[in-house]
């Protein structure tokens, strides 16, 4: 042992088993499941991607800054705009009462009267919320302006945490609301109270999950025009979808949101979720285009974005978890309070939902009670980030877990064997209604224990603490969903609201796919990836439809909504791509192969389904010896497509598909599957705490994934290690921290700490693919679950470190240091 | 996040960026950028005139003596650091480059900028308190040696002449018999520390004769802790030198560091520092 445990010892860096990558040239029987290098990489890494601030599609138009609020509460009495509009250069100054006055509110799905505009116009209600926008001919004279506008603030105030904002005595934000807890809504399923009495151990705990972020490398970017010619917008931003924000953004421009023709850039620096709520300042640009009859553009820069993007909601849970003498979970009472920020912008209170219908994660229990409510407060709205909802909901779930497995006396690896769901019970209806299509947890959770060498680990630990020193382990088991049922919003709404408007299911992508004369094949669809790599696992999965090389097929991912085939439910959240972005493309590219091989029936005298399209030729299964080349099918269905004997829409080679996962709206009684597919992943880690600085090194982290079929096995090294970064950071750095007047302490990058290179621990991680019966390639989606399971598993290794129950996230050093000086938050 | 606007001049001898800085108004010398460019484009600092350094000739080198290593200004730290002669003479430069950013701003960054930027939770000001250096300083009435003692005067305040030009830091040789400790906690590596210790022993036939203990981000400037350098020559034992470290600083509060555990983060890295220059 004593040679094994010298392993762990902290190595510096970065370990981490990378699939092999694979050159894109090599001829193998299928291209989907290997690890191709990606063709994104290329110019990337030589500095010539085009990115949003390096677009120029509407010469000359003005640069803009934002004039924004120092408070967080404030009315405002007057806007004086006159000197900023003598400085030279500056095109024109435009104030929140302009830009209200040819706006609508955002809709919202919760009714309550709350008037979200892209700019504030009487009050205030957030540090950081835009009151004016100055252009001008570049930046810099824009900022000097904007710093000369004058604007009389009444402070207000400030409720500037969840707490306190949820009592009924508290100021409220919106005079026309009865609270600031706009949404309150109670679900039950099975029998929790009888659960509860029945139970031998019932453990209560309140968590509080932190607003953190997720911090690309490229901030939020918008150019706009307002087009009055034709009563309509065009507008560029770098925004990630939902595509439902398209419409919110239309009906708050006030046009009918096909009117409103939104594209996105060729490159992405990143988003993880945050760059939905770039849709504010689509809207926000175009009114302020309209105002001054000029196409305007904006960068946000870095000070921006940490204070006024958006970011993961802060979350206050109650937790009871009732067990039987076996250890066997038997009910499960959540009770949840979303701080969404100063608006419900949309997609919000989604967070709150879109994990409900896998509220009870990987564990077989059918008795849970519910309470989720949405409360207003002082600080900037909030959204979309790296495991929406995942994080917020694991880091109580199995912190209580291992809560109560010390409480049980059982080891924390033996509790969660015992309340898996099993392999045999799939496909698994959960309480809340969601329905994991696959997956075998207890092989998975036992491969990431041989993983991570457990019985190492735990001779590791005791010997270490025999010698004083302070090293825990932690696990954490959650299930992941990946393409959300457009339909799980509207649980915010009771079944009877519901039932009165339209029903909602949706998941669709669509795809275009053409070929060329010359056999070339391009594809277009609307997953606006964020440096996922989707132009290279759509490029595996045509190829081996069509049975052509890689080089063959080029795919464009520019979003635009007046030329690409999209759905209201595209775009590049909720892990949607290997699941149906991957099922659509397949779709689209199989109907493409079906009419080739008609086209190749009539010249090789065989049925159509005796054609194999492969090696970049149309062959005969009945006849080998025959074939033709694909190249020359598609010229004879460009040039001579009477000559094919397949003419009219059997003979066209460009045709545009969507695809969708079936799914149910929910039911009378709140049942949701609120994702199409589920997967599953098993986290380990070591750590050990320095007892007289309160710093946290991770020794060890181990994880396995089941997400279903890997599409590409190098790509999804890189989301997992992604995800776990993400993870990483929550759990131990990253926090937006207000003070009690509503101001945020950590706007900049001196105070807001997202992990480097240099943070990451050793990882070692493993896929295990048990293929989806959902989606036709089988495949899950996997970039958000460690992001999920990571502050959840590293605070259950603190507190097993530091021996105390009570571990709140992020776990930096001086709060550390705290909680050993006996100093509890 | 843009600069207000300046004038930006870039004179090619000391003498003329010294009469640029004798002007008048708000001007700022700019050496590597990496402490000032940010404060620029936050508007935090608003300077009228901005004075590039790197055209003025001589302000580039390093210079090892018996008693000195001789750093020109405008050298960058990394390549400080890796000249290997320099940090042979003077190892706790070793031990504290690693801590000063990252490899790739220390590409940029320099070694009379850090010092003449007087962060006191930055690295190098630190050593040179703690070894009793000085900078040399060139003004319009000639050149003069300022002390380490004398140099810092509060949060990014130095005692620098509005005429005057830091052009080289020296970090004394102190030879034979003496051993060296650093140590600091950041949130991340590269970060602003929470707290800085570094730390110079002389030993003599296994006896400590003359301790230096420097601490940084505790003040506003890098202070030497004459106490626990007393008490580490009389052999204090290590708990109650960690007690008497953490009662002989008074930190402020900041978001990620309570007073308390930037005291308590004093102590360890003395014990710490102690430990290592003895080892």
């Amino acid at each position: 042992m004593g040679q094994q445990t010298q392993d762990l010892v902290p190595l510096s860096g970065f370990v981490f088993t990378m699939s092999e990558p694979m050159e894109a040239t090599e001829t193998k029987p299928s291209w989907v499941g290997r690890g191709i290098t990606r063709v994104e990489d290329d110019p990337l890494l030589r500095g010539r991607e085009w990115f949003i601030d390096d677009i120029d599609p509407l010469p000359h138009a003005g640069h803009a800054a934002i004039v924004r609020s120092p408070f967080a509460h404030a009315q405002i009495r007057s806007i004086d705009v006159s000197a900023a509009l003598a400085v030279d250069g500056v095109i024109g100054v435009v104030t929140g009462a302009e830009i209200a006055a040819i706006t609508q509110p955002f809709p919202s799905v919760l009714d309550v009267p709350i008037d979200y505009r892209p700019a504030a116009y009487e009050c205030v209600r957030f540090a950081g919320e835009p009151v004016a926008v100055v252009v001008a001919r570049d930046r810099y004279v824009a900022e000097d302006a904007a710093a000369l506008v004058v604007v009389d603030y009444d402070p207000q105030p400030v409720v500037a945490d969840p707490a306190s904002a949820a009592e009924p005595t508290a100021i409220r934000l919106h005079a026309a609301t009865t609270s600031n807890v706009v949404s309150d809504r109670t679900f039950r399923y099975g029998d929790p109270e009888q659960a509860f009495a029945t139970a031998v151990l019932v453990v209560r705990r309140r968590f509080r999950h932190p607003r953190n972020s997720a911090t690309p490398v490229e901030t939020y970017g918008v150019i706009a025009n307002w087009d009055e010619s034709r009563g309509g917008v065009d507008a560029w931003a770098n925004f990630q979808g939902p595509f439902t924000l398209h419409g919110v953004a239309a009906a708050a421009l006030g046009i009918p949101a096909s009117k409103l023709r939104l594209c996105t850039p060729p490159a992405s620096g990143g988003s993880y979720g945050i760059k939905s709520a770039v849709f504010v300042y689509v809207v926000l640009m175009a009114a302020v285009s309209r105002v001054l009859g000029i196409p305007v553009r904006w960068t946000e820069d870095r000070g921006e974005h940490l204070l006024a993007s958006s970011s993961a909601t802060e979350r206050l849970t109650e937790i009871a978890a009732g067990f039987d003498a076996d250890g066997k979970l038997v009910a499960l009472d959540l009770d949840l309070l979303d701080d969404v920020g100063a608006y419900v912008r949309a997609p919000e209170p989604a967070t709150l939902y879109r994990m409900h219908g896998c509220l009870t994660g990987a564990y077989d229990v059918q008795n849970l009670a519910v309470r989720s409510r949405v409360v207003v407060t002082n600080r900037a709205p909030t959204g979309l980030n790296r495991g929406f909802g995942g994080p917020q909901l694991y880091y109580p779930l199995e912190r209580t877990m291992m809560i109560a497995a010390g409480e049980l006396g059982l080891d924390h690896a033996e509790l969660i064997r015992r309340n898996l769901v099993r392999s045999e019970q799939m496909p698994y209806r959960a309480a809340a209604g969601a329905i994991y299509d696959s997956g075998d947890y207890l092989r998975c959770f036992d491969e990431a224990l041989e993983l991570a060498d457990y019985d190492e680990l735990l001779a590791f630990r005791d010997a270490k603490r025999a010698q004083g020193r302070l090293v825990g382990i932690g696990l954490a088991v959650v299930v992941e969903p990946s393409v959300s049922n457009m339909g799980y919003i509207s649980l915010a709404q009771p079944a009877e609201v519901r039932a009165r408007g339209l029903p909602k299911t949706g998941n669709s992508e669509g795809v275009s796919i053409a070929m060329g004369p010359h056999g070339g094949v391009t594809v277009r669809f609307t997953s606006t990836p964020q440096g996922q790599g989707h132009r290279t696992v759509a490029a595996q999965i045509v190829a081996d439809a069509l049975g052509v090389s890689l080089e063959d097929v080029d795919v464009r991912t520019e979003a635009d909504t007046s030329a690409n085939p999209w759905t209201v439910s595209s775009g590049n959240y909720s892990s949607r791509f290997s699941a149906v972005v991957a099922s659509a493309i397949h779709h689209a590219a199989t109907l493409l192969a079906d009419r080739l091989k008609t086209l190749a029936a009539h010249e090789l005298g065989c049925p159509p389904e005796a054609v194999v399209l492969s090696d970049g030729k149309a062959r005969s299964s009945d006849d080998g010896e025959r074939s033709i080349s694909i190249r020359r099918l598609a010229g004879g269905a460009h040039w001579n497509p009477a000559g094919t004997g397949a003419v009219g829409d059997v003979g066209g080679l460009a045709l545009t598909a969507t695809y969708t996962i079936p799914l149910p709206e929910p039911d009378a009684d709140d049942r949701c599957n609120t994702s199409a597919v589920y997967g599953f992943i098993a986290d380990v880690a070591i750590v050990e705490v320095d007892a007289e600085t309160g710093q946290v090194q991770v020794l060890r982290y181990a994880t396995v994934h089941d997400a279903g079929r890997i599409l590409n096995p190098l790509i999804a090294d890189g989301q997992m290690m992604g995800g776990l970064a993400h993870g990483l950071g929550a759990a131990l750095l990253e926090e937006h921290r207000y003070d009690e007047d509503g101001n945020l302490m950590t706007a900049s990058f001196l105070d807001y700490l997202p992990p480097t290179a240099t943070e990451l621990p050793p990882v070692r991680h493993r896929a295990i693919e048990t293929p989806s019966p959902t989606t036709p390639l089988g495949a899950k989606g996997l970039g958000e679950g460690n992001t999920m399971s990571a502050p959840a598993c590293l605070a259950n290794a603190v507190a097993d470190a530091i021996g105390i129950d009570a571990v709140p996230i992020p776990l930096t050093p001086a709060r550390v240091w705290a909680l050993l000086q006996g100093e509890a938050e | 996040m843009k600069p207000a606007p300046l004038v930006y001049q870039r004179p090619s001898t000391i003498d003329e960026a010294c009469r640029l800085l004798a002007t008048g108004g708000y001007v700022k010398v700019v050496a590597g950028g990496q402490s000032l460019m940010p404060l620029l484009n936050f508007r935090l600092a608003t300077p009228d005139v901005l004075v590039d350094l790197r055209d003025v000739a001589g302000l580039v080198g390093i210079e090892v003596t018996d008693t000195a290593v001789t750093v020109g200004a405008m050298t960058t730290q990394r390549a400080l650091e890796r000249d290997r002669a320099a940090l042979e003479a003077c190892p706790l430069l070793d031990l504290a480059l690693p801590h000063v950013g990252h490899t790739t701003t220390r590409n940029r960054g320099t070694v009379g900028g850090t010092i003449a930027h007087a962060d006191p939770a930055a690295e190098l000001p630190c050593v040179l308190v703690c070894l009793d250096g000085e900078a040399v300083v060139v003004g319009l009435d000639g050149t003069r040696h300022v002390s380490a003692a004398e140099l810092f005067v509060s949060y990014l305040t130095s005692s620098l002449g509005d005429d005057e030009i830091l052009t080289a830091v020296r970090f004394p040789v102190l030879g034979a018999g003496w051993h060296f400790g650093f140590g600091e906690v950041a949130q991340r590596h590269g970060d602003y520390a929470m707290a800085i210790v570094a730390l110079a022993v002389h030993i003599e036939d296994g006896d400590v004769i003359e301790a230096r203990v420097a601490a940084g981000a505790v003040s506003d400037r890098p202070i030497r802790l004459t106490m626990v350098e007393a008490a580490i020559v009389a052999g204090v034992p290590p708990n109650e030198l960690r007690a008497l470290a953490a009662e002989s600083v008074d930190p402020p509060d900041s978001p990620h560091a309570p007073s308390a555990y930037r005291r308590s983060l004093i102590g360890t890295l003395v014990v710490r520092a102690l430990a290592e220059a003895l080892a």
